[in-house]
Protein backbone atom coordinates (compact mmCIF):
# COMPACT_ATOMS: atom_id res chain seq x y z
CA UNK A 1 0.00 0.00 0.00
CA UNK A 2 2.80 2.43 0.83
CA UNK A 3 4.44 1.87 -2.61
CA UNK A 4 1.55 3.56 -4.32
CA UNK A 5 0.52 5.62 -1.38
CA UNK A 6 -0.44 8.73 -3.33
CA UNK A 7 -2.52 6.76 -5.80
CA UNK A 8 -4.20 4.91 -2.93
CA UNK A 9 -5.02 8.25 -1.31
CA UNK A 10 -6.41 9.61 -4.57
CA UNK A 11 -8.64 6.55 -4.99
CA UNK A 12 -9.84 6.78 -1.40
CA UNK A 13 -10.63 10.47 -1.71
CA UNK A 14 -12.66 9.76 -4.81
CA UNK A 15 -14.43 6.85 -3.18
CA UNK A 16 -15.15 8.76 0.02
CA UNK A 17 -16.53 11.77 -1.75
CA UNK A 18 -19.25 10.11 -3.74
CA UNK A 19 -22.17 12.43 -4.35
CA UNK A 20 -25.50 11.64 -5.87
CA UNK A 21 -27.04 13.66 -8.72
CA UNK A 22 -29.84 14.47 -6.28
CA UNK A 23 -27.39 16.17 -3.90
CA UNK A 24 -26.01 18.26 -6.74
CA UNK A 25 -29.48 19.13 -8.00
CA UNK A 26 -30.45 20.24 -4.49
CA UNK A 27 -27.49 22.62 -4.45
CA UNK A 28 -28.39 23.93 -7.89
CA UNK A 29 -31.88 24.67 -6.60
CA UNK A 30 -30.36 26.33 -3.56
CA UNK A 31 -28.32 28.57 -5.87
CA UNK A 32 -31.42 29.52 -7.83
CA UNK A 33 -33.36 30.45 -4.71
CA UNK A 34 -30.76 32.47 -2.84
CA UNK A 35 -32.18 35.50 -1.05
CA UNK A 36 -32.21 38.65 -3.14
CA UNK A 37 -29.29 40.93 -2.46
CA UNK A 38 -30.22 44.18 -0.85
CA UNK A 39 -28.69 47.30 -2.27
CA UNK A 40 -26.60 49.54 -0.07
CA UNK A 41 -29.52 51.95 0.33
CA UNK A 42 -31.75 49.22 1.72
CA UNK A 43 -29.30 47.73 4.19
CA UNK A 44 -30.34 48.30 7.83
CA UNK A 45 -26.87 49.49 8.84
CA UNK A 46 -26.83 52.06 6.05
CA UNK A 47 -30.34 53.24 6.87
CA UNK A 48 -29.41 53.54 10.54
CA UNK A 49 -26.30 55.55 9.65
CA UNK A 50 -28.37 57.77 7.36
CA UNK A 51 -30.92 58.43 10.14
CA UNK A 52 -28.17 59.21 12.62
CA UNK A 53 -26.56 61.60 10.14
CA UNK A 54 -29.92 63.32 9.59
CA UNK A 55 -30.39 63.81 13.35
CA UNK A 56 -26.89 65.27 13.72
CA UNK A 57 -27.44 67.58 10.74
CA UNK A 58 -30.76 68.76 12.14
CA UNK A 59 -29.11 69.47 15.50
CA UNK A 60 -26.25 71.38 13.86
CA UNK A 61 -28.74 73.59 12.00
CA UNK A 62 -31.31 73.99 14.78
CA UNK A 63 -29.10 74.70 17.81
CA UNK A 64 -27.53 77.99 16.62
CA UNK A 65 -30.96 79.24 15.52
CA UNK A 66 -32.36 78.33 18.93
CA UNK A 67 -29.63 80.25 20.76
CA UNK A 68 -30.17 83.33 18.58
CA UNK A 69 -33.91 83.45 19.29
CA UNK A 70 -34.78 86.59 21.39
CA UNK A 71 -35.75 85.61 24.92
CA UNK A 72 -33.80 82.44 24.85
CA UNK A 73 -30.83 82.33 27.19
CA UNK A 74 -29.51 85.02 29.51
CA UNK A 75 -28.87 87.87 27.09
CA UNK A 76 -31.92 89.05 25.18
CA UNK A 77 -30.02 91.67 23.20
CA UNK A 78 -29.12 90.59 19.74
CA UNK A 79 -25.48 89.72 19.27
CA UNK A 80 -23.56 91.02 16.36
CA UNK A 81 -23.33 88.25 13.86
CA UNK A 82 -20.27 89.57 12.12
CA UNK A 83 -17.10 88.07 13.53
CA UNK A 84 -13.80 89.87 13.04
CA UNK A 85 -11.98 88.08 10.34
CA UNK A 86 -9.29 85.74 11.59
CA UNK A 87 -6.98 83.48 9.72
CA UNK A 88 -8.58 80.12 9.22
CA UNK A 89 -7.09 77.47 11.49
CA UNK A 90 -4.71 75.24 9.66
CA UNK A 91 -5.56 71.58 9.56
CA UNK A 92 -3.98 69.81 12.51
CA UNK A 93 -3.33 66.54 10.76
CA UNK A 94 0.23 66.18 9.61
CA UNK A 95 0.64 65.39 5.93
CA UNK A 96 2.91 62.52 6.96
CA UNK A 97 0.07 60.78 8.78
CA UNK A 98 -2.65 60.56 6.18
CA UNK A 99 -6.02 59.28 7.18
CA UNK A 100 -7.09 56.71 4.66
CA UNK A 101 -10.37 57.56 3.12
CA UNK A 102 -13.04 55.19 2.03
CA UNK A 103 -13.36 57.48 -0.98
CA UNK A 104 -10.12 56.05 -2.30
CA UNK A 105 -11.12 53.41 -4.80
CA UNK A 106 -9.46 50.05 -4.57
CA UNK A 107 -7.83 48.66 -7.63
CA UNK A 108 -4.43 50.01 -8.57
CA UNK A 109 -2.61 52.22 -6.09
CA UNK A 110 0.59 54.02 -7.05
CA UNK A 111 3.09 53.90 -4.22
CA UNK A 112 5.35 56.77 -3.22
CA UNK A 113 8.82 55.27 -2.78
CA UNK A 114 11.76 57.57 -2.03
CA UNK A 115 13.43 56.84 -5.38
CA UNK A 116 10.40 58.11 -7.26
CA UNK A 117 10.07 54.81 -9.13
CA UNK A 118 6.67 54.03 -10.59
CA UNK A 119 5.45 51.19 -8.38
CA UNK A 120 1.80 50.24 -8.80
CA UNK A 121 0.02 47.84 -6.47
CA UNK A 122 -2.92 46.01 -7.95
CA UNK A 123 -5.22 44.97 -5.11
CA UNK A 124 -7.35 41.84 -5.34
CA UNK A 125 -9.81 41.76 -2.46
CA UNK A 126 -12.51 39.26 -3.47
CA UNK A 127 -14.14 39.22 -0.02
CA UNK A 128 -14.34 42.99 0.37
CA UNK A 129 -12.17 43.07 3.49
CA UNK A 130 -10.78 46.49 2.58
CA UNK A 131 -12.63 49.75 2.17
CA UNK A 132 -9.75 51.90 1.05
CA UNK A 133 -6.05 52.09 0.37
CA UNK A 134 -3.60 54.94 0.34
CA UNK A 135 0.08 55.21 -0.61
CA UNK A 136 2.23 56.94 1.96
CA UNK A 137 5.59 58.56 1.21
CA UNK A 138 8.35 56.12 2.16
CA UNK A 139 11.72 56.94 3.65
CA UNK A 140 14.89 56.20 1.63
CA UNK A 141 15.76 53.33 3.97
CA UNK A 142 15.21 49.61 4.39
CA UNK A 143 13.12 49.44 7.57
CA UNK A 144 12.68 45.69 7.23
CA UNK A 145 14.46 42.83 5.54
CA UNK A 146 13.34 41.29 2.28
CA UNK A 147 10.31 38.99 2.69
CA UNK A 148 9.46 40.74 5.95
CA UNK A 149 6.97 43.49 6.75
CA UNK A 150 6.09 45.92 9.51
CA UNK A 151 2.40 46.21 10.29
CA UNK A 152 1.23 49.00 12.57
CA UNK A 153 -1.95 50.86 13.42
CA UNK A 154 -2.82 53.82 11.23
CA UNK A 155 -6.23 54.62 12.66
CA UNK A 156 -9.18 52.93 14.32
CA UNK A 157 -9.61 50.48 11.47
CA UNK A 158 -6.55 51.10 9.37
CA UNK A 159 -3.13 49.54 9.24
CA UNK A 160 0.15 50.75 7.83
CA UNK A 161 2.20 48.11 6.03
CA UNK A 162 5.88 48.72 5.35
CA UNK A 163 7.91 46.33 3.26
CA UNK A 164 10.83 46.43 0.90
CA UNK A 165 11.11 46.33 -2.87
CA UNK A 166 13.60 47.16 -5.54
CA UNK A 167 14.12 50.86 -6.29
CA UNK A 168 12.75 50.53 -9.81
CA UNK A 169 9.49 50.64 -11.71
CA UNK A 170 7.33 47.62 -10.96
CA UNK A 171 3.80 46.22 -10.99
CA UNK A 172 3.04 44.56 -7.65
CA UNK A 173 0.09 42.29 -6.94
CA UNK A 174 -1.55 42.29 -3.51
CA UNK A 175 -4.07 39.57 -2.68
CA UNK A 176 -6.16 40.18 0.41
CA UNK A 177 -7.84 37.29 2.17
CA UNK A 178 -8.51 35.72 5.53
CA UNK A 179 -6.91 32.46 6.56
CA UNK A 180 -8.61 29.64 8.42
CA UNK A 181 -7.66 31.19 11.77
CA UNK A 182 -9.34 34.47 10.88
CA UNK A 183 -6.06 36.31 10.31
CA UNK A 184 -5.94 38.91 7.58
CA UNK A 185 -3.51 37.68 4.94
CA UNK A 186 -1.74 40.19 2.70
CA UNK A 187 0.03 38.30 -0.04
CA UNK A 188 2.41 40.41 -2.14
CA UNK A 189 3.67 39.17 -5.47
CA UNK A 190 6.71 41.19 -6.50
CA UNK A 191 10.32 41.00 -7.63
CA UNK A 192 12.85 40.18 -4.93
CA UNK A 193 16.38 38.83 -4.65
CA UNK A 194 16.81 35.07 -4.07
CA UNK A 195 15.94 34.15 -0.46
CA UNK A 196 19.49 33.36 0.69
CA UNK A 197 21.06 36.43 -0.90
CA UNK A 198 20.93 40.11 -0.16
CA UNK A 199 19.86 42.96 -2.38
CA UNK A 200 19.57 46.71 -2.23
CA UNK A 201 15.98 47.78 -1.72
CA UNK A 202 13.87 50.60 -0.39
CA UNK A 203 10.77 50.93 1.75
CA UNK A 204 7.28 50.72 0.30
CA UNK A 205 4.41 51.93 2.46
CA UNK A 206 0.72 51.34 2.05
CA UNK A 207 -2.09 52.29 4.41
CA UNK A 208 -5.08 49.98 4.22
CA UNK A 209 -8.48 50.85 5.61
CA UNK A 210 -10.41 47.79 6.68
CA UNK A 211 -14.10 47.08 6.81
CA UNK A 212 -13.66 46.09 10.47
CA UNK A 213 -11.03 47.04 13.08
CA UNK A 214 -8.15 44.59 13.35
CA UNK A 215 -5.20 44.08 15.67
CA UNK A 216 -1.99 44.40 13.62
CA UNK A 217 -0.85 41.19 15.33
CA UNK A 218 -3.60 39.42 13.42
CA UNK A 219 -2.21 40.42 10.05
CA UNK A 220 -0.04 37.95 8.17
CA UNK A 221 2.12 39.27 5.33
CA UNK A 222 3.50 36.81 2.80
CA UNK A 223 5.56 37.29 -0.34
CA UNK A 224 6.01 35.50 -3.57
CA UNK A 225 7.85 35.98 -6.83
CA UNK A 226 5.86 36.73 -9.97
CA UNK A 227 5.23 33.68 -12.14
CA UNK B 1 -8.91 22.83 -19.25
CA UNK B 2 -11.78 24.86 -17.89
CA UNK B 3 -14.52 26.15 -20.13
CA UNK B 4 -14.40 29.94 -20.53
CA UNK B 5 -16.77 31.86 -18.29
CA UNK B 6 -19.41 33.81 -20.25
CA UNK B 7 -18.83 37.37 -19.15
CA UNK B 8 -22.48 38.30 -19.60
CA UNK B 9 -23.46 35.71 -16.97
CA UNK B 10 -21.12 37.31 -14.44
CA UNK B 11 -22.50 40.75 -15.29
CA UNK B 12 -26.07 39.46 -14.93
CA UNK B 13 -25.27 37.74 -11.62
CA UNK B 14 -23.73 40.98 -10.36
CA UNK B 15 -27.00 42.72 -11.22
CA UNK B 16 -28.85 40.18 -9.06
CA UNK B 17 -29.87 37.53 -11.61
CA UNK B 18 -30.01 34.28 -9.62
CA UNK B 19 -30.56 32.17 -12.72
CA UNK B 20 -27.30 33.48 -14.18
CA UNK B 21 -25.53 32.79 -10.90
CA UNK B 22 -26.91 29.26 -10.90
CA UNK B 23 -25.56 28.71 -14.44
CA UNK B 24 -22.17 29.98 -13.35
CA UNK B 25 -21.83 27.68 -10.35
CA UNK B 26 -23.47 24.58 -11.87
CA UNK B 27 -20.36 23.09 -13.51
CA UNK B 28 -18.48 23.33 -10.21
CA UNK B 29 -21.07 22.01 -7.78
CA UNK B 30 -20.30 18.30 -7.95
CA UNK B 31 -16.57 18.68 -7.34
CA UNK B 32 -17.19 21.39 -4.78
CA UNK B 33 -19.45 19.03 -2.86
CA UNK B 34 -16.91 16.20 -3.07
CA UNK B 35 -14.10 18.38 -1.77
CA UNK B 36 -16.23 19.98 0.94
CA UNK B 37 -17.36 16.59 2.22
CA UNK B 38 -13.81 15.32 2.52
CA UNK B 39 -12.42 18.50 4.07
CA UNK B 40 -15.38 19.15 6.38
CA UNK B 41 -15.39 15.52 7.46
CA UNK B 42 -19.00 14.48 6.88
CA UNK B 43 -21.61 14.59 4.12
CA UNK B 44 -23.86 16.92 6.10
CA UNK B 45 -21.07 19.34 7.00
CA UNK B 46 -19.90 19.24 3.40
CA UNK B 47 -23.34 20.15 2.10
CA UNK B 48 -23.65 22.95 4.65
CA UNK B 49 -20.21 24.22 3.64
CA UNK B 50 -21.13 24.40 -0.05
CA UNK B 51 -24.39 26.16 0.78
CA UNK B 52 -22.46 28.72 2.85
CA UNK B 53 -19.99 29.11 0.00
CA UNK B 54 -22.83 29.70 -2.46
CA UNK B 55 -24.31 32.33 -0.18
CA UNK B 56 -21.02 34.15 0.36
CA UNK B 57 -20.17 33.99 -3.35
CA UNK B 58 -23.62 35.34 -4.23
CA UNK B 59 -23.26 38.20 -1.77
CA UNK B 60 -19.69 38.96 -2.79
CA UNK B 61 -19.88 38.60 -6.56
CA UNK B 62 -19.99 42.37 -6.92
CA UNK B 63 -16.34 42.46 -5.89
CA UNK B 64 -15.26 40.00 -8.59
CA UNK B 65 -13.34 42.17 -11.04
CA UNK B 66 -12.26 39.61 -13.62
CA UNK B 67 -15.10 37.37 -14.91
CA UNK B 68 -12.62 34.77 -16.16
CA UNK B 69 -11.45 34.31 -12.58
CA UNK B 70 -14.89 33.13 -11.46
CA UNK B 71 -14.10 29.38 -11.16
CA UNK B 72 -11.01 29.90 -8.99
CA UNK B 73 -12.79 32.60 -7.02
CA UNK B 74 -15.75 30.30 -6.32
CA UNK B 75 -13.43 27.42 -5.39
CA UNK B 76 -11.78 29.71 -2.88
CA UNK B 77 -15.16 30.34 -1.24
CA UNK B 78 -15.77 26.59 -1.10
CA UNK B 79 -12.35 25.81 0.38
CA UNK B 80 -12.66 28.44 3.08
CA UNK B 81 -16.16 27.44 3.97
CA UNK B 82 -15.23 23.75 4.17
CA UNK B 83 -12.24 24.56 6.37
CA UNK B 84 -14.44 26.66 8.63
CA UNK B 85 -16.87 23.78 9.03
CA UNK B 86 -13.99 21.35 9.61
CA UNK B 87 -12.54 23.53 12.36
CA UNK B 88 -15.94 23.85 13.98
CA UNK B 89 -16.32 20.11 13.91
CA UNK B 90 -12.81 19.53 15.23
CA UNK B 91 -10.44 16.81 14.28
CA UNK B 92 -10.13 13.27 15.51
CA UNK B 93 -13.63 12.13 14.62
CA UNK B 94 -12.86 9.14 12.53
CA UNK B 95 -15.33 7.96 9.95
CA UNK B 96 -15.48 4.21 10.36
CA UNK B 97 -15.73 2.05 7.32
CA UNK B 98 -18.07 -0.91 7.62
CA UNK B 99 -15.64 -3.74 6.80
CA UNK B 100 -18.28 -6.43 6.58
CA UNK B 101 -20.33 -4.43 4.14
CA UNK B 102 -17.40 -3.10 2.17
CA UNK B 103 -15.47 -6.27 1.48
CA UNK B 104 -16.07 -9.88 0.67
CA UNK B 105 -13.83 -12.22 2.66
CA UNK B 106 -11.15 -12.49 -0.04
CA UNK B 107 -10.65 -8.73 -0.04
CA UNK B 108 -10.52 -8.38 3.69
CA UNK B 109 -6.86 -7.34 3.77
CA UNK B 110 -7.50 -4.54 1.35
CA UNK B 111 -10.57 -3.48 3.27
CA UNK B 112 -8.49 -3.25 6.44
CA UNK B 113 -5.84 -1.21 4.60
CA UNK B 114 -8.52 1.14 3.30
CA UNK B 115 -9.95 1.56 6.79
CA UNK B 116 -6.51 2.35 8.17
CA UNK B 117 -5.94 4.93 5.45
CA UNK B 118 -9.31 6.53 6.19
CA UNK B 119 -8.55 6.65 9.89
CA UNK B 120 -5.10 8.11 9.26
CA UNK B 121 -6.54 10.77 6.94
CA UNK B 122 -9.25 11.72 9.42
CA UNK B 123 -6.67 12.17 12.14
CA UNK B 124 -4.77 14.81 10.15
CA UNK B 125 -5.20 18.49 10.89
CA UNK B 126 -7.73 20.49 8.86
CA UNK B 127 -4.89 22.25 7.04
CA UNK B 128 -3.27 18.96 6.02
CA UNK B 129 -6.58 17.42 4.94
CA UNK B 130 -7.37 20.51 2.90
CA UNK B 131 -3.96 20.60 1.23
CA UNK B 132 -4.11 16.93 0.26
CA UNK B 133 -7.69 17.22 -0.95
CA UNK B 134 -7.01 20.30 -3.08
CA UNK B 135 -3.98 18.59 -4.57
CA UNK B 136 -5.19 15.02 -5.01
CA UNK B 137 -8.96 15.35 -5.41
CA UNK B 138 -9.46 18.78 -6.94
CA UNK B 139 -6.10 18.53 -8.73
CA UNK B 140 -5.46 22.25 -8.36
CA UNK B 141 -2.17 23.85 -9.41
CA UNK B 142 0.16 25.13 -6.72
CA UNK B 143 -0.61 28.78 -7.47
CA UNK B 144 -4.31 28.31 -6.83
CA UNK B 145 -3.74 26.24 -3.69
CA UNK B 146 -1.50 29.04 -2.42
CA UNK B 147 -4.22 31.62 -3.06
CA UNK B 148 -6.87 29.51 -1.34
CA UNK B 149 -4.80 28.97 1.76
CA UNK B 150 -3.04 32.35 1.86
CA UNK B 151 0.42 30.83 1.70
CA UNK B 152 3.36 31.55 -0.60
CA UNK B 153 3.21 29.55 -3.79
CA UNK B 154 6.79 28.41 -3.31
CA UNK B 155 5.87 26.55 -0.13
CA UNK B 156 2.91 24.56 -1.50
CA UNK B 157 4.99 21.64 -2.74
CA UNK B 158 6.90 21.26 0.51
CA UNK B 159 3.70 21.56 2.57
CA UNK B 160 1.97 18.88 0.50
CA UNK B 161 5.05 16.70 0.90
CA UNK B 162 5.05 17.23 4.67
CA UNK B 163 1.31 16.47 4.88
CA UNK B 164 1.87 13.25 2.91
CA UNK B 165 4.61 12.26 5.34
CA UNK B 166 2.31 12.87 8.28
CA UNK B 167 -0.38 10.80 6.57
CA UNK B 168 2.12 8.01 5.99
CA UNK B 169 3.17 8.11 9.64
CA UNK B 170 -0.45 8.09 10.80
CA UNK B 171 -1.18 5.19 8.48
CA UNK B 172 1.76 3.19 9.81
CA UNK B 173 0.61 3.90 13.35
CA UNK B 174 -2.85 2.58 12.41
CA UNK B 175 -1.28 -0.53 10.90
CA UNK B 176 0.57 -1.25 14.16
CA UNK B 177 -2.59 -0.96 16.25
Amino acid sequence: MTDNFERALQERLLARSQVSPRDVEALRLFARTLPARRSLWRRPAFQWALSAAAVVLAAVIALPLLFRTPGFGTNPSPQPTAVPSQPAPSPSASPLVPVPSSQVPLGIIRLAPASGSVVNVSIDDPDGLLTGALAEPAAPTMSVRWFDALVGEAGPSAIRVTWVGFARDEEVQLDVSRDADGKLVLHFVQQAPPPASDGEGEDRVLVLELAAPIDPANVKVTFDYPA
Amino acid sequence: MEAPVPEELVVAAKRGDREAFSYLVSPHLETALRVARVVAGSPDDGTDAVQDALLSAWQGIGSLREPAAFPAWFRRHVTRSAMKHAKRRGRGRVTELDIEAAAPSDALDRAFAVRELDRAFDRLSTDDRTLLTLRHLWDLPGAEIARHLGIPEGTVKSRVHAAMNRLRAAYEAEERR
